[in-house]
């Protein structure tokens, strides 16, 4: 057979699995181990029926329910990753919370107006390019992309109030109302534009990257 | 009042809450796209940073607490705790991320330092990837392979453990056979690789050999591991007792089936120069403790019980359940300082750690919660008894036991639903040695199917680089086969059950056989034996 460590690790996921079946044809419910096993075996085997990627991993939430396994397992397990072999090759298949949750979570929902985390300071800003344009919560507001129009001087030493790792997206020829809070620390600016690199409070700090910003074409400075 | 930020431990009702949080909060570090572990953000390029932080975590150290903080590793130790990030654009950092430091991302996740087995039979290499597998990064060991020697001797048997162990992740001390009524042979044994002395009754254990063992022990501040006479054919409890002639001494399992005085060895808890230890099959007590170990017991001692005159009944007084029964009460009480695994010899070293909190469960359903907040206290006085603990008594505690600054970065990273079952990662001096890890083929680093293993400390030479040799003064600049930082064992002397963290209750513990009781200040300490074993069935294929 000349297996490869891929074919020797779908056995090992199959020895599991069956010892999982097995357990579970006497009527014994699953533990954490035995539950991963069973959903991934019969996931992977679904993939290898011919079915297509969507009913494979939809196939993943309806293997088993609470009542199949021990008490705290669909707690204990979170998200399984597996691999299936398509017919256009191997695919990654995320599972979320598969024994608690029916189906896939949805891409779709609505989460378009970012929780902002004290009123700070409105600022209007407009994408004047033809890309999408994400600020996230610690990026220096002043510096954003050239082709954001807004009071760039109303933006000094500021950035997003929102909680870290939110994005706010802003669709190209849209305007878009955010608030803004100052930076803590030791109020130093490294990297972000390159319009500061250095303190927001020395004198003609401001000035200088005002400068600089009209220099490079930023819309607003 | 529930807690909102209480973490619940795996499947069992231990919860913990985190008495300060620096993590959360809208200066918080995450890693990826878009979030604010980047340069200039939460980063900041040059003009210092740690080496090695691991972000976002929730500390479980038996000296710190719980504690929602980052930790800040460089040269392999920990250097700082506290908030994560860039202190020139946010406030209160106390571990500063630089553009060239390495990010482990904990959070969601239960940190704590590396578990301490202070007991292992390393009756083969196997010993030590169950153990690793298990969250230990430090064993105090004897014997070197299939060989029933009670201590690591004689120095070529030494030399070549320090050769094999630059191959091997973890931190190593090494106890020689000091069941000897001379030194020579000790001494010359812990010259040449030792950090401790051994005592068992396999070899002798009668008042020669714990005198002469504990005159080496104070010229060399080592520790003496004992388990002493149960046969009780030189000497009885108080005899040996009156042997240690008020110095201390680790004793090994307590309980007494694992060896000692029977059938009151017991009765050395509670004592302020005794430290005690207990090994993992009896902790916490459960219903089939009993049988096995009439088992086991044969097994691992050579015993033939229905064919050789006496092994029957030396197997009867060894073996008792009612002193099974009080361990995991005097555990609970802070009496018994440890756990270990007396691996391969009598127990399981993948066990230590999970044992310690199944025992600290089992405890909670039989005699309710503790005050609060949430189990920590309880927790954090289990979790002492398989990292600080052994680490203060065997000399070990400038450099690990705990996640104190100074300590070396041995680490172990839990997601709270697999806690003391399965790790996440384990690093060694801030580097990952073992953990969980998918199919290498896979797009992803989690496909299934997950097991844990060597990470790459654990390949090549680098577990030499990451991992300590732990010696007595008498070998730290010896000729050993080992590219190791050597650490000196040091403290072992003036120990008293007072320096025993988060266990320092002292007490009478009596043991009336007649009654089949022990009482503990003349209460009786009798456990039920465990109804629902956390940690275990609903998690392991077997």
């Amino acid at each position: 057979m000349r297996l490869l460590p891929r074919e020797q690790n779908r056995l090992q996921v199959f020895a599991a699995a069956e010892l999982a079946r097995r357990r579970r044809a006497r009527g014994l419910l699953l533990s954490q181990a035995e539950a991963v096993a069973l959903i991934t075996d019969e996931v992977m085997e679904a993939a290898r029926d011919g079915l297509d990627y969507a009913a494979v991993e939809l196939r993943g939430y309806e293997i088993l329910s609470a009542a199949d396994v021990l008490e705290d397992v669909p707690r204990l397990i979170g998200r399984i990753e597996l691999e299936a072999l398509f017919a256009d090759g191997h695919r990654l298949i995320v599972l979320h919370d598969p024994i608690t949750n029916g189906r896939p979570p949805s891409l779709d929902a609505d989460m378009a107006e970012p929780q902002w985390l004290e009123d700070g300071t409105p600022l209007q800003l407009a994408n004047t390019s033809d890309v999408p344009i994400a600020l996230t919560s610690h990026f220096h507001v002043f510096e954003a992309n050239r082709r954001l129009k807004f009071d760039r001087r109303a933006a000094w030493g500021l950035r997003l109030a929102v909680a870290p790792g939110v994005k706010v997206v802003i669709e190209p020829g849209r305007t878009c109302e955010v608030r803004l809070v100052p930076f803590g620390g030791a109020r130093v600016v490294r990297g972000h534009g390159g319009l500061v690199d250095g303190p927001l409070d020395a004198p003609g700090a401001l000035e200088a990257a005002m400068a600089l910003a009209r220099e490079r074409g930023y819309e607003g400075a | 009042m529930p807690d909102p930020a209480a973490v619940r431990l795996g499947d069992s009702d231990l919860w913990i809450t985190p008495e300060c949080d620096v993590v959360s909060g809208p200066d918080e570090i995450i890693a990826g796209w878009g979030n604010t572990m980047r340069d200039g953000l939460g980063v900041r390029a040059g003009r210092g940073g740690v080496d090695v932080a691991v972000v976002g975590g929730l500390v479980l150290d038996p000296v710190l607490g719980v504690w929602a903080t980052s930790i800040g590793i460089s040269d392999g130790r920990i250097v700082c705790l506290g908030r994560a990030g860039n202190p020139d654009t946010m406030d209160g950092i106390g571990v500063v991320l630089d553009t060239g430091t390495a990010v482990f991302d904990a959070r969601g996740l239960v940190v704590t330092p590396g578990g301490i087995d202070c007991h292992v039979h390393l009756l083969s290499p196997q010993v030590c990837d169950a153990g690793l597998a298990a969250g230990l990064t430090t064993l105090v060991t004897q014997d070197f392979g299939p060989v029933w020697n009670l201590g690591t001797n004689p120095p070529e048997a030494e030399a070549m453990m320090w050769a094999a162990f630059d191959a091997i992740p973890v931190n190593l001390a090494m106890l020689v056979r000091a069941s000897s009524a001379r030194p020579g042979p000790v001494e010359r044994a812990l010259a040449h690789g030792g950090a401790g002395l051994k005592i068992h009754e396999d070899v002798g254990a009668g008042p020669e050999q714990i005198r002469c063992a504990l005159d080496i022990a104070d010229r060399h501040d080592v520790q003496l591991a004992i388990h002493t006479d149960g046969l009780n054919e030189a000497l009885s409890l108080e005899d040996t007792h009156a042997a240690f002639a008020g110095r201390t001494v680790h004793a090994y399992h307590i309980e007494g089936v694992g060896g000692g005085h029977a059938p009151n060895l017991l009765e050395l808890a509670g004592r302020d120069r005794v430290l005690t230890s207990s090994t993992t099959p009896t902790v916490p007590f459960g219903a089939g403790a009993e049988a096995e170990h009439l088992a086991m017991t044969a097994a691992v001692h050579v015993l033939e019980p229905g064919t050789r005159t006496g092994d029957d009944e030396i197997l009867r007084h060894r073996v008792r359940e009612w002193t099974m029964a009080a361990e995991s009460m005097l555990h609970d009480r802070g009496v018994i300082h440890m756990l270990s695994s007396d691996s391969q010899g009598m127990g399981r070293i993948g066990e230590v750690v999970r044992r310690a909190f199944q025992c600290a469960d089992a405890m909670k359903a039989q005699d309710g919660a503790e005050p609060g907040p949430a189990d920590n206290e309880r927790v954090l006085r289990y979790l002492a008894k398989v990292t600080i603990n052994p680490a203060i008594t065997h000399g070990l505690a400038a450099d690990v036991g705990s996640l104190e600054v100074g300590k070396l970065a041995d680490l172990v990273l839990w997601t709270p639903e697999l806690f003391a079952v399965r790790p996440e990662l384990i690093l060694k001096a801030g580097m990952p040695a073992w953990g969980s890890s998918g199919d290498g083929d896979g797009s992803t680093m989690m496909a299934e199917p997950v097991t844990v293993g060597p990470q790459f400390a654990a390949i090549g030479s680098a577990p030499a680089q990451t991992s300590l040799a732990f010696l007595a003064r008498a070998s730290l600049d010896a000729e050993l086969p080992t590219r190791r930082r050597r650490a000196r064992v040091q403290g072992c002397r003036d120990l008293t059950a007072a320096d025993m963290v988060r266990n320092t209750r002292t007490g009478t513990v009596s043991v009336d056989a007649a009654a089949r009781e022990v009482r503990l200040d003349g209460e009786p300490m009798r456990a039920r034996p465990v109804e629902r074993l956390a940690f275990s069935g609903s998690y392991l294929l077997g």
